[in-house]
């Protein structure tokens, strides 16, 4: 069944190849489980497979796609042929940029699969279970004042087949995910704090060590007496997960491609110029072993490659998808993502970061007289039209004299403009660590991405 | 137009009842087939860079289990119900013996989960309520229907202004949904979904300024391109001239879309906006899950309110809402129930498990939209300046309160300040509060706004917020 499938899709992109500038087709699905345990309440359900097929052509001026979810073969190949018949080659648009830049070509079936030490698919799902209860069971243990302990799992295989531009690629991407929620209420207030783990791997990552889960419920806690933070301009040190969501909004987002054309980019403006300080390196690389948001190939078959999206502070280089490369035009990179079948292909991030410095961070934090250390990342939303930014930090622990005071501050939120965010950066910490996450184009297309970096201080408006 | 709640499950394949039937051990079933066709159309300024077409068909099966739980003993182990999702491609309904061995793992990942026991709905004795869902005419012609409004969108831009458009993206859905479950019910429906995201761009000399809106309704007719497009280029004018806020505790209204949620399936769905936290501490999950911040007969502010007091349903059942359908996902019929009157919390909406759980009667089914009553207040009260400046928010980039605490901080992408010199835009710097703190001492207007989630007030005046400005 999938040869006959895999063989109807190769002759309909041959039928189209000849026709338009570009044809090809992307067989998508995913497998795998989601738990979710809250101590009242357990959930195991399948991840929902989402599995359909999407074929692509250029006529010339602009971009046609049928997307289904029909994949018997007869009743695939009677449905494309007759979308294919109702399109016609057309001149006028831009010519095709960017085609040539993966290295495997040929008729070769290539493949790929993400390493892991256990194949999540593999463990039973009572392991699984038995590892979310006892979390869980573990967490509300902690303190009388512990109200739920919520635990979610899960394991994500995305099977891609890629068949165009002479390439016939085909990847297996593992994404592990979990979170435990610790709520607490003093009988005034309730607050609450997590844990978070994610990546490209195995079952392996499934594992919030027993301190780490102690940690969670006393800054739980702690955040009972949190207080509302004084709106104003201070001097900040941010901690990988918050560094990497302002990486991510800042010239993630800002950098996307697709958004030139449109005028809604103010990056375009400033390419190979100073946004930055000059010790900020930035990159996105969809290669990057581990990261959550790390694959082999895009969902254009371009295979996975870094992208240094600031050098030395200047801007050098934005990320693109297929249309955006040929639109603009600019470099291809490997960012051409679609939440799935069902969406258009777009320039989106994967795993996205600030590279490490130098400072420790003891170092950093004893260099701020009056400051807040912001820990982490809540959400982001960028702005890459008006390079404004909105981040928010879980919570900030109060900065006195070069030592934190133990005093908490939530939520709080980061706001105000790149460039004046970016340059403001004084110390880059040699630590170095990746954040799973979700990552929407505005507020919808949702695609895995990791975000993070090292450990930096800036100044910052907060509220 | 016309629409129907359809009491037949046609749609639902024969095979698939007939297996889920016979498969052992699954004491209870329900399977959802939900048809999509989706027209649509993206667009770099006026010319189109794409066009697709979409069709999908999502069949899922959800069995339950009803077993003594692995996690109890002795005389406490009281019978435990577990549930597994399934979702079964073409490929497992058309191979018997394959669909068979898919709805035995599930009965086996089910009968490890442990809950306690609930019930899966019966036929609702008056069939399902009647529910405005379905456009014909964009039913029909899902390519025509989205070129006519990409034709009306570019003539709306065309009428402003200083104004272009900078992209667009356009949707035109029709979906159906059937469903059955082991107790004997059964339900069809269709609906229809007209979404745009767009960004309007303005320009006046070398400056130029974006505002980014995304627009869901029922009907094309609900989107009321002239107006809406005139007014958010009013905002993309306005945002060319706008300044940062001075920091500010005090008075702050939202308006229009900032009290809105843009939420539709197309749009990605869910409980989006400023009243996610209103709707999750109301939710009969929030109560079970031991994180409700208030009971039935208290007020949901904590404190007794110091202005207007909040009215709010649970409303699934408006007239072309957009998440308005005759039955929730697990065949409850819909329902428009009062959650929160004068203040005080009645309440909670529950789905299937919560209501058993929490001991209701009956479900009010999932929430699909929010209504809130309006107040007296005439906008220009609202903005009086009378005791100092007054801040007004139409959007912010993202406006996600924490659903357990009611805690939010916001970008502001456009406000204005009302104050004795006249009306200044602003943007930038932040707006951060507590949900329910600000509802202790708050105004609601007269004026109606929707965006076919939300219904209620077009503003709300909050005695006492903050703004992180210069």
């Amino acid at each position: 069944m999938q040869d006959a499938l895999y063989r109807v899709v190769q002759n309909l992109v041959a039928d189209l190849e000849p026709r338009f500038p570009y044809a090809a087709a992307l067989l998508s699905g995913q497998s795998g489980v989601q738990i979710t345990d809250t101590g009242r309440e357990q959930r195991a359900n399948e991840v929902p497979p989402t599995q359909g097929i999407v074929f692509t052509i250029y006529d010339g001026r602009g971009f046609a796609e049928y997307a289904t979810s029909t994949l018997i073969p007869d009743t695939l190949a009677r449905e494309v042929r007759a979308w294919a018949a109702t399109l016609r080659p057309r001149s006028g648009g831009p010519a095709m940029s960017g085609a040539g830049y993966a290295t495997i070509a040929g008729n070769d079936w290539r493949s790929f699969q993400t390493e892991s030490r256990r194949d999540p698919a593999t463990v039973p799902l009572s392991e699984k279970l038995a590892l979310v209860r006892d979390l869980g069971a573990r967490g509300r243990a902690l303190d009388q004042r512990v109200v739920q302990a919520q635990v979610q799992y899960a394991d994500t295989n995305e099977e891609r087949v890629y068949i165009g531009r002479g390439r016939r690629l085909e990847q297996h991407v593992t994404r592990m995910r979990m979170v435990v929620v610790i709520a607490v209420s003093d009988g005034q207030q309730m607050r609450y704090h997590f844990a978070l783990r994610g990546g490209t791997g195995g079952y392996e990552l499934a594992d919030i060590p027993p301190e780490e889960l102690a940690q969670t419920a006393e800054i739980a806690l702690r955040l009972l007496d949190a207080e509302k933070i004084t709106p104003g301009e201070y001097d900040v040190i941010s901690d990988p997960s918050v560094s990497g969501v302002i990486a991510h909004e800042c010239f993630g987002h800002g950098v996307e491609l697709d958004l030139f054309p449109k005028g809604r980019a103010l990056a375009a403006q400033y390419l190979d110029r100073q946004v930055a300080a000059p010790s900020v390196q930035m990159y996105d690389d969809p290669s990057v072993s581990g990261g959550y948001g790390s694959y082999f190939f895009d969902d254009e078959g371009e295979l996975a490659r870094p992208t240094q999206i600031l050098r030395d502070g200047v801007l050098v280089r934005p990320i693109s998808d297929f249309s955006s490369a040929t639109f603009a035009p600019g470099i291809h990179t490997a960012n051409g993502r679609r939440q799935d079948y069902t969406r258009k292909a777009y320039a989106r991030m994967s795993n996205t970061f600030f590279a490490s410095g130098t400072s420790d961070l003891a170092e950093m934090i004893a260099g701020v007289e009056r400051g807040i250390y912001l820990r982490m990342a809540e959400s982001g939303m960028e702005d890459p039209a008006g390079w404004g930014i909105q981040v928010t930090a879980h919570y900030g622990e109060e900065i006195v004299n070069g030592q934190v005071t133990g005093k908490l501050f939530a939520p709080v939120g980061v706001t105000g403009y790149v460039p004046d965010l970016l340059q403001s950066i004084s110390a880059i910490g040699k630590d170095f660590e990746l954040s799973p996450g979700t990552c929407g184009k505005g507020h919808k297309e949702m695609v895995p991405v990791a975000s993070g970096g090292p450990h930096l201080r800036m100044k910052a408006r907060l509220g | 137009m016309t629409s129907q709640a359809a009491t037949n499950a046609a749609g639902v394949p024969a095979q698939l009842v007939e297996a889920l039937a016979a498969t052992p051990g699954a004491d209870d079933w329900q399977c959802a087939v939900r048809r999509e066709d989706e027209a649509q159309i993206y667009l770099i300024g006026t010319r189109i860079e794409a066009l697709r077409h979409v069709n999908s068909t999502q069949t899922q099966a959800v069995l339950y289990s009803d077993h003594p739980p692995a996690s109890g003993s002795g005389e406490d182990a009281s019978p435990a119900r577990g549930s597994t999702a399934v979702t079964l491609s073409g490929g497992d309904l058309a191979d018997l013996a394959r669909l068979a061995a898919r709805l035995a793992n599930g009965v086996a990942m089910a009968r490890l989960i442990d809950n306690p026991p609930f019930a899966l709905p019966t036929m609702p004795a008056n069939s399902f309520p009647e529910t405005l869902i379905n456009d014909d005419g964009l039913a029909r012609d899902l390519p025509g229907a989205l070129e006519a409004i990409r034709a009306e969108l570019e003539q709306a831009v065309a009428a402003q202004p200083e104004v272009r458009l900078s992209s667009a993206e356009l949707y035109a859905t029709h979906s159906s949904t059937a469903f059955r479950n082991s107790r004997g019910l059964s339900g069809a429906y269709e609906g229809t979904h007209v979404s745009l995201d767009l960004a309007l761009l303005a320009r006046s000399g070398d400056q130029e300024a974006e505002f980014h809106a995304m627009i869901s309704r029922r009907r094309p007719a609900d989107l009321q391109l002239a107006p809406t497009i005139a007014a958010y280029a009013t905002y993309a004018r306005d945002i060319l001239h706008a300044t940062p806020p001075a920091t500010h505790s005090g008075p702050v209204i939202l308006s229009g879309d900032a009290l809105g949620q843009a939420s539709a399936p197309t749009l990605g769905g869910g409980l989006a906006g400023f009243f996610a936290p209103v709707a999750f501490q109301t939710s009969g999950q929030a109560a079970f899950q031991k994180l409700a911040r208030c009971a039935p007969g208290e007020f949901i502010t904590g404190e007794e309110p110091r202005g207007d007091r909040l009215t709010v349903r649970a409303d699934a059942l408006r007239p072309w809402g957009n998440n308005t359908a005759p039955f929730d996902k697990d065949g409850v019929p819909a329902t428009s129930v009062p959650l929160i009157e004068d203040g005080v919390l009645r309440r909670y909406w529950t789905d299937m498990r919560s209501a058993a759980w929490l001991g209701e009667s009956a479900p009010t089914g999932d929430f699909a939209g929010i209504a809130l009553a309006p107040g007296a207040w005439r906008l220009e009260d609202l903005r009086s300046v009378t005791d100092g400046p007054v801040y007004e928010i139409v959007s912010f980039s993202l406006m996600l309160p924490d659903p357990i605490t009611g805690d939010f901080v916001a970008e502001i992408r456009l406000g204005y300040r009302h104050d004795a010199s006249g009306v200044h835009p602003i943007k930038g710097g932040s707006l951060s509060g507590n949900v329910f703190t600000a509802f202790q001492d708050a105004r609601l207007s007269a004026a109606i706004f929707s965006d076919g989630a939300y219904y209620g007030p077009m503003s709300i005046r909050f005695g006492a917020l903050s703004i992180a400005g210069e």
